[in-house]
């Protein structure tokens, strides 16, 4: 028996190989178009867990990048606040020397530039971005500092005025006060006085930070601290330096009580500057490691970028030299039916 | 030999050549129906010289009759299969979505990342009320997945039970029009009759019955068939045998299907004796039983993986009790621990405790408690603090931390939750590609064996009409010599 084909068989072959190429061209064209792989599922099969780990990183590490802006911002305004308030400081230090030496010092001057340094002391630690105060540790929904000028007097202006008349028996402003000699004020000072400005009192009068920084998450394995606290020793001096030359009645005092208080605050104003300065030097900290991250995180994701692309991508030179052909066999099909088609003994009948 | 034997002989062969031509027209008007086999008329000379018809031939080949039975089957599994998980895939938008951009995949894992994105963002600025609010937002987009998943899941699997019942109440009327047919062969044979176009029939009924499961036949000397699934249970011998399958209608995580009896002997599902290998019975089976409650499985226990790490346990006490906190489900006590809770993935909800629009409060995301907001043990922000970020930070790591999963599930049982939702998408990506390559070679291998089965059996329109030029000429000789013999007689009359 001669082995023949049969009629069907030759139709069917033809029609299913005109469809098969029709199916690989719609998803050759999608990969041309798209760039990457027509259905991810059935050509990664189980790869697909490995491609999906390294997307979720990818998108771990974006929105770290994205928190870690927001904390960059924290901190250069923290670090700008600090610098602003070591500047006040070193200036009025530079005051206080000149009046420490005599040469011609007017108290109630000292006294009104001392005010205006608290002030602005109170300002920069009361420094909010974003609802967030910069300095209260993570109690960051309340303004750390107490306002002293505030009317009516708020809890630390009246704990310093409580404790003068306690102390001497008369308010700041009564007409008394040169009466106070150096040693009591002295003794004032080291004792009663600066106790306001140490825990307890502290936290209860004046501070409603909390010691507990802000932490934050800045890489994949990394949390640092992101905040300093106005409870720092050396933010305490600072106010107490600049709260006795303003409220203890400097104006009128005797000139030895006065230089007592000079000298302290010439003391307190010293050590709270290299308070400060390390102060800064530990958010400069945070800022580095904060700037190191972002570049590692830049690099992973550079990397990961290219990971995904071995997996998922497709060659797009391959892909379309890949349309063409399928399109040139495709049209070769064609033409091969119609004349098959026309080859039939009942044309020649 | 006599010019009227001659006469007589021309006669006899005008008619066999008439039938001839009638075999000629049947294959011509056959030529694209599947499944006709040509035929062809026996003829051979009788007893003086006069030529007779004994009977049709039908081509047949019944080696490639086999194979095409059997890659029908292959092949019908094989799609069924692929059908039920390109479904779940599409449900989840795995295979339309790439890695990086979540955004339109619908997966567990997608979702989940997703969250540990709106945490950390959280953890940035603890006291942003919208920073909370899209947590929230992340934590329901994720709880709705799982929840879709499942109904998906379920629902797979409560079509292939329709589908089942649906191929078992076909192969029943089959086997029933199989039995009419094979009787009819039957007597045919018996008594000499032209069975041919039976025979057609009943090889077209055992192609539609291999579809739906997969069938080996014996026949007998009297030309009668007998059909056993490809296990060899008997499906039909004499009379068809009762293929019986009780449907359920709804189904949940916990529902188990029922399986397909043939003949009182169970053919699918693990406890059967004779299990059948193909046909789409094998391949619905298999995704109803198999496939879909395994990645229902591996949703349950990520759902679990999801309540344990977002768990809350109390802080008064050195390994305190836990209880579920942002993630929980109707009528949890505690934390579960280990092993699979069928459905949970449908059932897993977001506390009401933490939600705004549902009495809770946003604060607690931060502050812990949602687990029981009356009772402070469970309050991790003992201070209140508006940027305490400690609790959230304790939840992103939660979410990369090693947990226990049941090895029950098909994955690594010791992992975290993020590697244990993408291992359940690589799980699921690496069946259906197997599905689909199995169903793609199948494909071909029955297009290649039908296709060998047609040349082997099938009719040329080409040849048919050369045979018919060859019988058109056979009949006017035929004609042309009762012309003449009737010529010569009229010679002789007229000479007489």
């Amino acid at each position: 028996m001669v082995s023949i084909t049969s009629t069907p068989s030759l139709n069917n072959a033809l029609r299913r190989s005109i469809l098969d190429m029709q199916t690989q061209l719609t998803k050759a064209q999608t990969e041309l178009a798209t760039g990457r792989v027509a259905d991810l599922g059935v050509s990664l099969g189980r790869g697909v867990a490995q491609d999906y780990e390294l997307g979720l990183r990818d998108n771990d590490l974006e929105s770290i990048s994205q928190s870690n802006s927001v904390i960059s911002v924290r901190l250069d305004t923290t670090q700008t606040a600090l610098t602003s308030i070591a500047d006040t400081a070193q200036t009025f230090l530079e005051t206080l020397a000149s009046a420490q030496s005599g040469a011609g010092s007017d108290a109630g001057a000292l006294a009104t530039s001392a005010a205006s340094s608290l002030k602005s002391l109170i300002a920069g630690l009361n420094t909010s971005v974003g609802n967030v105060y910069l300095f209260g540790g993570i109690n960051s929904a309340v303004a750390p500092i107490a306002d002293y000028f505030a009317d009516p007097p708020s809890a630390n202006k009246q704990s310093v005025d409580q404790a003068f008349s306690s102390e001497f028996g008369m308010s700041q402003s009564d007409s008394g006060v040169d009466s106070i000699t150096a040693s009591q004020m002295q003794t004032f000072l080291s004792g009663a006085f600066s106790d306001l400005f140490s825990s307890p009192s502290w936290g209860s009068d004046w501070s409603s930070a909390s010691d507990q920084a802000l932490q934050n998450r800045i890489s994949l394995n990394q949390t640092i601290d992101t905040s300093v606290s106005a409870n720092d020793p050396a933010l305490q001096k600072l106010a107490m330096a600049y709260t006795m030359v303003a409220d203890l009645g400097a104006a009128e005092l005797n000139d030895a009580a006065y230089q007592e208080i000079v000298a302290a605050a010439t003391e307190a104003i010293s050590q709270s500057i290299s308070g400060l300065i390390s102060l800064q030097a530990s958010v400069g900290v945070m800022q580095q490691s904060v700037a190191n991250a972002n570049q590692a995180i830049s690099v992973q994701r550079n990397v990961i970028a290219t990971q995904i692309g071995s997996l998922e991508n497709v060659d797009p030179y391959e892909a379309s030299t890949r349309v063409t052909n399928l399109l040139t066999q495709i049209e070769t099909s064609y033409t091969i039916t119609g004349k098959i088609q026309q080859l039939t003994l009942s044309k020649y009948i | 030999m006599s010019l009227s034997s001659a006469g007589a002989i021309a006669n006899q062969s005008l008619g066999a050549i008439s039938s001839q031509i009638g075999v000629v027209s049947r294959n011509i008007s056959g030529v694209n129906v599947s499944g006709y086999a040509a035929k062809t008329a026996l003829i051979s000379t009788g007893y003086g010289g006069v030529v007779q018809i004994d009977g049709i031939a039908r081509a047949t080949n019944s080696a490639l009759f086999q194979n095409s039975l059997q890659a029908t089957a292959a092949q019908a599994s094989s799609a069924a299969l692929a059908a039920g998980l390109d479904q779940i895939d599409q449900a989840l938008g795995l295979s339309s979505s790439t890695a990086t951009d979540t955004t339109t995949s619908r997966s567990p894992a997608a979702l989940i990342s997703a969250l540990s994105s709106a945490l950390q963002s959280y953890s940035a600025s603890p006291s942003d009320t919208a920073a909370a609010q899209s947590v929230l937002t992340s934590a329901e987009a994720l709880v709705q997945s799982l929840n879709d998943a499942t109904t998906a899941v379920q629902q797979v699997r409560e079509q292939a039970d329709g589908d089942i019942a649906s191929s078992v109440a076909n192969i029943n009327s089959l086997l029933a029009q199989f039995q009419q047919v094979n009787s009819d062969i039957v007597s045919g044979s018996q008594t000499g009759r032209d069975v041919t176009d039976s025979l057609d029939k009943r090889d077209a009924l055992l192609a539609k019955l291999s579809e739906e499961i997969g069938v080996t036949t014996v026949t007998r000397s009297s030309g009668d068939m007998v059909i056993y699934t490809d296990s060899g249970v008997t499906l039909f011998e004499t009379t068809p045998r009762a293929v019986s399958f009780q449907p359920t209608n709804t189904y949940t995580a916990a529902t188990v299907g029922n399986a397909v009896y043939v003949d009182g002997v169970q053919v699918t599902g693990a406890s059967s004796p004779m299990p059948i290998h193909s046909g789409k019975l094998q391949g619905l089976t298999e995704l109803r039983d198999v496939l879909a409650p395994q990645y229902q499985s591996q949703l349950d226990e990520t759902a679990r993986g999801l309540i344990v790490a977002f768990s809350e346990t109390d802080q008064a006490v050195a390994s305190g009790d836990s209880l579920p906190g942002l993630f929980t489900y109707p009528s949890a006590t505690t934390t579960p621990g280990v092993g699979v809770i069928a459905g949970l993935a449908g059932q897993i909800t977001v506390n009401a405790n933490a939600d705004p629009s549902r009495g809770g409060s946003l604060d607690l995301l931060r502050d812990g408690g949602i687990s029981n907001p009356s009772d402070p043990a469970y309050t991790y922000n003992a201070t209140g603090a508006a940027s305490y970020s400690t609790r959230i930070q304790q939840l992103i790591a939660a979410l990369a931390s090693q947990q226990d999963f049941d090895a029950g599930a098909g994955l690594d049982a010791q992992q975290s939750l993020t590697s244990y939702a993408t291992s359940s998408v690589g799980w699921l990506a690496a069946q259906r590609q197997e599905a689909t390559a199995a169903k793609t070679y199948q494909s071909t291998l029955l297009s290649q064996t039908s296709q060998a089965l047609s040349n082997a059996t099938g009719v040329n329109l080409d040849d048919q009409l050369s045979k018919m030029l060859d019988l058109e000429n056979s009949y006017q000789a035929s004609a042309k010599l009762l012309a003449t013999v009737d010529a010569m007689y009229t010679a002789l009359f007229n000479a007489l």
